[in-house]
């Protein structure tokens, strides 16, 4: 209600990615042909069995889920953190175009709909994000796209049952055992009555090294959840 | 493709326009043009048949709002009217102005402007019962002079109410309630300001924060026109913008919520427009900045063009004359070459320092604006790139310590103080470069009104401009974009004199109760005799200035007065500082007259030769054009001045006339019994007054026409009816300025063309 009124104040004329002319909207934010090349990314993509990456071809798991199988029951991503994905990702974290997690998480969803391992889910949790990037931006982007999720799979979504308990800096720049270290223990469940032997899903916005997927599934775990899977918007490459 | 709300505005402002002027034909064919395009190109025929839609609609809407012109309202005596006052009252000293918003519903009594010549008190929001005349206004006597009836109308005022006596204005209650507040909250930081800064500072500092500028010295403030940098003085979206960001400053340190930052900014809005009193700008400015936080709150992406044509499009809908009125049309305008120009020419110049921007904003600003500010205001300011990188910014940092004065005006006085120094020591600098701006040489040039149509052309190659960097293919046309842009600058500065060449013209300008003749030789020498003056109001810049810019006349060959009462003589002093005169005649036996003392010491000044006329001089100025002077000797015995006026002969082909300035019976009695020849038109002596009537003069004359400068309603009963009819008697055509507005005689040796402006 309040994003058709917004759409209203505010008409979108250019495709949000290529900023191609025409008339757009929340439900459509983007043009045909960066819907077309997002799904063409979508079906050629093969990836690791377990955890979702762009594999460079064949099936099975990739090097990481062999050597390190990861806690998570089976993670996915609705494409490759490519091009378009990856636009659309900046779009909404670093220019705050809040609108696009609707068309983003409703595509999520479906990612999720389309994988009968997901099955059961009993709740719905976004991974926290650090506090100065919350008052950088304003907004949890992952808490937006989880709450598009859960409204379109009907099931419950709680953003404050996981938190963020250790500040720490940007992923950025590391490598993937310093990533690992600078996470540890960095999650904590509120109240871990909430989860006990329940079917989570995590929601994050790019999985890239799985570090942070990883120590949120450790958490929750430990924590008493019977069973964790992880969505993301894009996934990295797996080899 | 065009911002979807900015091309709604643009019809609306366009279907506005039409249902203004009642102009159903030509509506009625752009939506035929409109709905044929949607016919023959099915690819645009949704943009066109909603272009249509959109215009009927606005076309209807606009002129169920805008009541039907009458030319003629009929004044109304003795009436007696309850209502509200609308806005704040301004007091400059002398009256008090405010708009009153009457109870009922008469269509044309819905909101009449009040003059008060004295201070009553009044706030804004009071309930008031006022008694007096409601007198439509007075339709511009001069091309050039503002058009006042249509600027009211504009603001849906038909009707003034002069009121003279306190008594006649009767407060019933004062209500509480917000705007009351703001009125009490706005009174008491102006008295801060006052107590704190030198009067001058604090004036000019309430008229940048809040543009209130009645107190601004009316020398100075032509200044700042002058240097094309009065929109400091204008609420404007700079204004919004430092709020907003004042205030998103703040809400971040206080770590608020969104929602909360952005209910503080509207709050902010909505305060900071109440206190100035909602004109256009702040409008405009208020819905952009709010459709900005909401933006930048919800995560959208906000096209400022988009929300420039939301901004207008509820203006239009609140008031559909609005996008008549210069106000309006100045601030979309310097807006839309902000948001929309600015960006365009950047990418085009490609430079890197950031300090160009600083000077292609103001430029951008400007351009889209510029042939209206010549055509409204005469003038042309190559100092303006200047004073708008000096002063426009400087003006900026003003805005900013102002606001925080004014926040901590309500609470903390002396804090508040802290902030008034450095803008009054900012002002003060300012002042000085302003003043230091304008005196330098080239700094304006004052230019002809240009014809509409030149206007459009200009419009015309703008677009041209635009198209060509916009569309690579199309870069050709932007050079004779550029050209026809040119060609208002040429047809402006061409010199007044170049028009009607071999043609005399001699305009008898509406100065009201008062003469000033303008004459303009065959070979165009501008001659202005007598220039009007009142010690009420400033005739020079209300009705002669305007008019002689507005003809784009640079400079006056020869100034002549006929004798030194202020309603002959004060206009011309005026004349003396804004023209370059190259020299000036009065009456011999006059020379001595104290009241010269001032113009005297301006012409020492200047350099400017002094002449002084006696009877039988024969004035030489150009071949075929005869000026004589008739009257007084040398050594007039007559006691008083108007009976020493001198009296001038001027011929030039078939066309003579006499101007009489305001000389008496006896004076009129001596020329006639020296010899009159027969003239064409006689300007009336004295106005028409009874004093002046000698028949015998009519005897010896025997004009065809008469003209009486003369003002509406003045308080000697000018012109007396006797001389009307007597001149009717005598079926001479009479012309009255008061009446008919200025009145020009045109001959080119031949024929005699006779006109008036209204």
């Amino acid at each position: 209600m309040l994003n058709r009124f917004l759409d209203i104040l505010f008409p979108q004329q250019n495709c949000c990615i290529c900023r191609k002319e025409g008339r757009y909207s929340t439900r459509r934010p983007w043009c045909e042909e960066c819907h077309k090349t997002m799904f063409n990314m979508r079906n050629c993509m093969s990836i690791c069995d377990k955890c979702g990456k762009c594999l460079e071809e064949g099936e099975g798991l990739c090097r990481d889920c062999q050597t390190n199988p990861p806690g998570f029951d089976i993670a996915r991503a609705v494409g490759p953190y490519d091009e378009p994905y990856r636009i659309a990702i900046k779009v909404l974290k670093f220019m705050g175009r809040r609108h696009l997690s609707v068309q983003m998480g409703h595509l999520m969803a479906r990612a999720v709909q389309a994988e009968p391992r997901f099955m059961p889910i009993d709740l719905i949790i976004p991974v926290p994000v650090s506090q100065a990037n919350f008052k950088q931006r304003g907004f949890n982007q992952t808490e937006e796209l989880a709450r598009q999720i859960a409204k379109d799979l009907h099931i419950k979504m709680d953003a404050g049952l996981l938190r963020r308990v250790k500040e720490t800096p940007s992923q950025r720049e590391l490598t993937k055992e310093e990533r690992e270290k600078n996470l540890l223990f960095a999650f904590q469940v509120k109240d871990n009555k909430k989860i006990y032997r329940k079917n989570i899903l995590l929601v994050d916005d790019v999985y890239t090294t799985g570090s942070t997927g990883r120590e949120c599934t450790r958490t929750l775990l430990e924590a008493g959840a019977a069973r964790v899977s992880l969505i993301t918007w894009a996934t990295g490459k797996g080899f | 493709m065009m911002p979807i709300w900015f091309s709604i505005f643009i019809i609306a402002c366009l279907g506005s326009i039409l249902a203004f002027y009642n102009f159903l034909i030509p509506a009625l064919v752009i939506a035929c043009l409109l709905l044929a395009a949607a016919w023959i190109r099915p690819e645009i025929a949704r943009s066109a048949l909603g272009a249509a839609l959109i215009l009927a609609s606005f076309f209807i809407y606009c002129d169920l709002r805008i009541p039907p012109l009458i030319e003629t309202l009929p004044a109304l005596q003795q009436q007696e009217i309850i209502g509200q006052v609308a806005d704040y009252p301004r007091y400059d000293g002398k009256t008090t102005s405010f708009i009153f918003k009457a109870d009922g519903d008469k269509t044309y009594q819905n909101k009449i402007q009040i003059f008060c010549f004295f201070d009553p008190g009044l706030k804004r929001g009071d309930r008031v019962r006022l008694h007096g005349d409601l007198e439509p206004p007075t339709p511009p006597g001069n091309p050039g002079e503002l058009d006042y009836p249509f600027y009211l109308r504009c603001q849906g005022i038909y009707y003034t109410m002069a009121i003279k006596e306190p008594k006649a204005v009767q407060l019933l209650n004062r209500v509480q309630g917000p705007m009351v507040w703001l009125a009490d909250y706005r009174a008491e930081a102006r008295e801060l300001f006052l107590k704190v800064l030198p009067e001058e500072d604090a004036n000019i500092l309430l008229g940048m924060l809040l543009g209130l500028i009645e107190g601004i010295d009316p020398e100075e403030y032509r200044d700042y026109q002058k240097t094309g940098i009065i929109h400091v003085f204008s609420v404007s979206g700079m204004h919004i913008g430092f709020l907003l960001l004042v205030s998103a400053w703040l809400t971040s340190i206080m770590e608020l919520k969104r929602s909360s930052r952005l209910l503080i900014g509207i709050g902010l809005l909505l305060v900071y427009g109440g206190l100035t009193g909602w004109p256009s700008p702040v409008v405009r400015s208020s819905i952009m900045g709010a459709m900005g936080l909401i933006a930048y709150y919800s995560g959208r992406e906000n096209g400022m063009l988009n929300s420039l044509g939301l901004a207008g499009l509820i203006i239009v809908c609140l008031n559909p004359s609005a996008p008549l009125q210069m106000s309006f049309q100045f601030t979309f305008l310097a807006t839309w070459g902000i948001v929309y120009l600015f960006p365009l020419l950047k990418a085009q110049l490609a430079y890197r320092s950031w300090w160009w921007d600083l000077v292609l904003i103001p430029i951008c600003a400007q351009l889209p604006m510029f042939p209206l500010l010549i055509y409204h205001f005469n003038l042309f300011s190559p100092v303006s790139i200047i004073s708008n990188i000096l002063l426009g910014y400087l003006s900026g940092i003003v805005v900013v310590l102002g606001f925080f004065a004014l926040i901590l005006s309500g609470w903390l006085p002396m804090l508040a103080a802290l902030f008034l120094n450095p803008a009054g020591l900012l002002i003060e600098v300012i002042r000085s470069i302003n003043t230091w701006l304008v005196n330098l040489p080239g700094a304006f040039f004052w230019v002809a009104a240009p014809a509409w149509q030149i206007i459009l052309i200009y419009y015309l190659g703008l677009l041209l401009v635009i198209y060509a960097l916009v569309r690579k293919k199309a870069r050709g046309w932007l050079i004779s974009g550029i050209l026809l842009m040119g060609l208002l600058l040429v047809v402006v500065f061409l010199p007044a004199s170049l028009y009607n060449r071999g043609t005399m013209e001699i305009t008898f300008v509406d100065v009201g109760q008062g003469d000033s003749i303008l004459l303009k030789t065959p070979q165009g020498k501008f001659i202005l005799i007598d220039g009007g003056g009142s010690e009420f109001t400033d005739v020079a810049q209300r009705k002669l200035l305007p008019y002689l810019h507005n003809r784009g006349i640079r400079e006056m060959w020869l100034m002549i007065n006929t004798h030194p009462d202020t309603d002959h003589l004060q206009g011309l002093e005026a004349v003396l500082h804004e023209f370059g005169v190259r020299q000036m005649a009065i009456p011999k036996c006059l020379g001595e007259a104290e009241q010269y003392d001032q113009v005297k010491k301006i012409l020492t000044e200047k350099e400017i030769p002094l002449y002084k006329l006696a009877a039988g001089e024969n004035l030489n100025i150009e071949k075929g054009l005869e000026v004589k002077v008739l009257y007084p000797e040398a050594e007039a015995n007559v006691v008083g001045t108007n009976g020493q006026s001198l009296v001038l002969e001027i011929k030039y082909g078939i066309f003579s006339t006499l101007l009489t300035g305001d000389l008496q019976k006896e004076g009129l009695q001596r020329l006639s019994e020296a010899g009159l020849n027969p003239v064409t038109l006689v300007k009336i002596p004295h106005h028409g007054s009874k004093g002046s009537l000698l028949p015998g003069f009519y005897d010896k004359t025997r004009p065809n026409w008469a003209v009486i400068s003369v003002g509406a309603n003045n308080r000697f009963g000018h012109p007396n009816p006797e001389v009307l009819e007597e001149l009717e008697r005598r079926k001479v055509k009479i012309y009255r300025t008061d009446q008919k507005g200025a009145v020009t005689v045109k001959c080119d040796g031949r024929a005699i063309f006779i006109d008036s402006y209204r």
